[in-house]
């Protein structure tokens, strides 16, 4: 390890109730880009913060050129020639590059600022770096791709020496990717150490030599990428054994409960691309559809579509076999569509209000005669569901505020179910709720599928997929990768899927991001 | 000069810049298009009234302007870094009463100026104060603090005018009206003079400085410009002390033209300048505009209301159209944001 730039030693991390990074070491050296890969939440989002000074480290030593070296905030961080490059980019819009590059430190001569002399400057930088960009450009003309580019000219212009991308290529197309891999190996032979997060493994063996997995905050280990398989590196990211924490059940799966064909809905950032793009999706009563790929993959956005929160360029929905129209919510909801979202404190629930009017939320019109809400009707509905779903408050009064995740969640369900929901989309329906409680929602899913409700659950955690789901489709660049039998596959066949291999192509790369008509579903 | 004034960033070498259009800042094609309708506008009013081009129309045309500009450049810095002030004419009339009062107490010009202008800066800080260090929103934190400074311009002198003819001495007088009243030997108004000039400056400030630009960032994105190291606190006071010292300005030029001064003075004229800076291209949703498009803007409204005088039409109808311009410049503005998001 002689060309040794960066290493950091036996790093820990706790928050309230988490161990987020345990005994972790990692180590960039001049000129190499290291990969960094993990489940979501395997703890690399809290490493590169710890790096880059807006977290402390518990526990454990960082190194700058075999010096121990304290990162105490970003400033220190840039000092040091720590630069990150988020996934959400921070520019300024409405300025021009060169101001973007210089932005907090302009090149002044006297008071004023020397515009010839910084865009001068920024120009000289941009060309180093090989990329084909005009300095007085309005940051909001480019493209997300070429204002990644400002970002890396930004962080070159302080001198970075180690430079962290944070999934860069989300929501780049190859043209863009092959651009920015171009500029990476500029940077390579500049001596600069880069580490590189991604889920994408085609591009990991691309231009990594070596990649390091890290797991529920545990240190996996590191290996040099021409000696190890994609296998390998897949069982090292998922690890362990489906353990038995969900409850055994067997459904009865009856007709197609919502079909839903030729959804699309462009990128909002990139509108070349689709950022949905499904020909054929659908769900049966009584069943549990797994929906399984990447953050960013376009799981959300496809059922906001077809719960008509967001605007389809197309789609078609069929209910029951009838052809239906959902342009909002409201109308969703008419048909007996219910959406459990991702975030529940931000669009699930009215925190500062109690139970009983969050449980009442989506049901007042059955609750009110004439326009005037049936006061005794509502208390009665809640009362109802508080017992159904045995969710614990002390009263129907409690703000929602101060129930734990799982109730909160109740709540949300109870909310949908007394609207007599007969296809429930549910987001990551355990995200930040304690083990017990799991338990709980999940039985209340089997018996929402026991009384012929068709449920489609996202979900990031794949033991939740594989032990709960019947069925999973896989989602990858907004298109509908495979589906498998949730009996039958395994964690790695749908991480190989959700990181756009194809298991009937020999595991060979898909195309990416193939052109607008047709999905490709298996 | 013009580059100076839209206030952008750029500064074009000549060769190699053949779309250079497509380059060019938001903020100047609005100029450009806010230009036009200027120019169609004036010269309609031309065409129509043979009175609106006659020399003193023309000279009172340019003197009503005043107002709007002065406070629509402190306006365009709040604007530009993501706020607003409501204060703007609260704090002109604070300003303006503070001045006469001085003088009628028998302090000296300058000083009785200075201690003025100082109050609009200090307004400036305590709307800032308010705004970054008690956390409460511009708009609120402005609606708010108006009141103050109205409150305390009354109490000053207990809620009545009070006339610059009351100052002990009558060459004081003179000099005083010279200020907002007074005009060269070419019959223009040294008010307006005060005008462009403070508008260079202000351009300068805001185009060719470290903390102009800052302003920019700030507007354009909070989270950004914070993570470069830019003292956000501190750029977002100083666009406020700016509007302060603005409105001081403007409520020095005014008692001075009007010989006397009022609490009640100033009463929405924040409105106006802000309805004159988004006429003029100036974001009300921050990072865009230049102190060009604060003057055409101003302009734009001034030769409406010029121009509905002469054609006789109520006052109040002006208000009332003034308004709708205002919800219109802010409607088109919101459509194209939502369209660029």
């Amino acid at each position: 390890m002689s060309d040794e730039l960066f290493r950091m030693e036996g790093i820990c991390k706790s928050f309230p109730g988490v161990k987020a990074l345990d005994n972790v070491s990692f180590s960039v050296n001049k000129g190499e880009v290291h990969g960094l890969v993990g489940e979501n939440g395997a703890g690399k989002s809290t490493l590169m913060k710890i790096m880059t000074g807006v977290y402390h480290a518990d526990e454990g030593e960082i190194f700058i050129d075999g010096k121990p070296a304290k990162v105490e905030s970003t400033k220190k961080a840039h000092e040091l020639g720590i630069s990150i490059i988020f996934q959400e980019l921070n520019l300024c819009p409405h300025l021009t590059v060169a101001d973007n590059v210089f932005i907090g430190r302009p090149r002044m001569s006297g008071p004023l600022i020397n515009d010839r002399d910084m865009h001068a400057e920024a120009k000289k930088i941009l060309d180093e770096l090989g990329i084909d960009l005009n300095s007085h450009t309005m940051v909001r003309s480019l493209s997300v791709a070429q204002q990644q580019m400002v970002e890396i000219a930004k962080a070159i212009s302080y001198d970075s020496r180690i430079l962290v991308l944070d999934e860069p290529t989300a929501t780049l197309t190859e043209k863009e990717i092959s651009q920015l891999f171009d500029i990476i190996r500029t940077l390579q032979k500049k001596g600069v150490g880069m580490v590189y997060i991604s889920h994408r493994m085609e591009e990991l063996s691309q231009i990594c030599e070596r990649v390091s997995v890290l797991r529920d905050g545990q240190y996996i280990g590191t290996r040099t990428l021409k000696e190890i398989t994609m296998n390998e590196l897949v069982n090292m990211i998922v690890g362990r054994a489906l353990e038995n924490k969900f409850p055994k059940y067997t459904r009865r799966i009856g007709d197609v409960a919502l079909e839903a064909r030729n959804i699309r809905r462009r990128d909002k950032f990139n509108p070349s691309r689709y950022k949905v793009n499904v020909s054929s999706l659908y769900v049966r009563h009584g069943e549990i559809l797994g929906v399984a790929g990447l953050v960013g993959a376009g799981r959300t956005e496809i059922m906001r579509c077809i719960f008509g929160a967001d605007e389809a360029e197309s789609i078609e929905l069929y209910i029951d076999g009838k052809r239906v129209n959902i342009r909002s919510p409201g109308q969703a909801i008419t048909n007996k569509v219910g959406y459990v979202t991702e975030d529940r404190k931000r669009d699930g629930l009215a925190l500062r209000l109690d139970v009983l009017y969050n449980i009442n939320m989506a049901h007042l019109r059955p609750l009110s005669k004439f326009g005037f809400l049936n006061d005794k009707a509502g208390a009665d509905n809640a009362e109802d569901y508080r017992q159904k779903l045995r969710i614990k408050t002390p009263s129907l009064r409690q703000m929602t505020e101060n129930l734990s995740g799982g109730n909160q969640q109740k709540v949300v369900l109870a909310k949908w179910l007394c609207n007599d929901v007969r296809v429930l989309i549910i987001d990551e329906p355990t995200r930040g709720i304690d083990v017990g409680a799991k338990f709980e929602v999940y039985e209340l899913l089997n018996r929402l599928s026991d009384a012929g409700v068709a449920i489609i659950m996202i979900s990031s955690e794949l033991p939740e997929i594989l032990g709960m789901s019947d069925r999973v489709t896989v989602i990858y660049e907004g298109m509908v990768n495979g589906e498998l039998d949730a009996k039958k596959t395994t964690q790695e066949e749908i991480l190989y899927l959700a990181a756009g291999y194809n298991l009937l192509e020999d595991k060979q790369a898909l195309p990416r991001n193939a052109p607008a008509k047709g999905g490709v579903s298996v | 000069m013009s580059n100076l004034l839209t206030g952008n960033p750029l500064k074009f070498s000549n060769k190699g810049q053949a779309g250079a259009f497509s380059n060019l800042g938001v903020a100047t094609k609005k100029a450009m298009l806010s230009g036009a309708a200027l120019v169609l506008l004036y010269g309609s009013f031309a065409i129509l009234n043979p009175l609106f081009l006659a020399p003193a129309n023309q000279i009172n045309l340019l003197q009503q302007i005043v107002t709007y500009s002065i406070i629509g450049y402190g306006l365009t810095f709040c604007l530009i870094c993501g706020g607003t002030d409501l204060s703007a004419g609260a704090s002109m009339a604070l300003s303006g009463i503070m001045v006469v009062w001085m003088l009628q107490v028998g302090v000296p010009l300058w000083i009785a100026i200075i201690i003025a202008m100082c109050m609009g800066v200090l307004t400036g800080i305590f709307n800032g104060f308010t705004i970054e260090i008690l956390g409460v929103v511009p708009f609120i934190a402005t609606l708010g603090t108006q009141w103050v400074y109205r409150g305390v311009a009354n109490v000053l002198i207990d809620g009545n005018p009070i006339y610059t003819r009351d100052i002990p001495s009558k060459a004081v007088q003179d000099q005083f009206y010279l200020l907002g009243g007074g005009r060269t030997s070419f019959w223009l108004p040294y008010s307006v003079i005060i005008t462009a000039v403070y508008g260079v400056i202000l351009a300068v400030l805001l185009s060719k400085t470290k903390v102009g630009r800052q302003i920019y960032a700030c507007g354009s994105n909070l989270e950004a410009a914070k993570l470069s190291g830019i003292n956000a606190v501190g750029t977002r006071m100083f666009a406020y002390c700016v509007s302060g010292f603005s409105a001081a300005l403007c409520g020095i030029l005014v008692s001075s033209r009007l010989s006397s001064a009022q609490p009640t003075a100033g009463q929405g004229y924040e409105l106006e300048a802000i309805a004159a800076a988004v006429l003029g291209g100036v974001s009300n949703n921050g990072g865009e505009g230049s102190i060009l498009n604060a003057m055409i803007g101003a302009l734009i409204m001034g030769v409406l209301r010029n121009g509905l005088n002469l054609f006789r039409v109520n006052s109040f109808w002006q208000q009332a159209v003034t308004g709708l311009i205002l919800v219109a410049a802010c409607a088109a503005e919101a459509r194209r944001h939502r369209r660029s998001a």
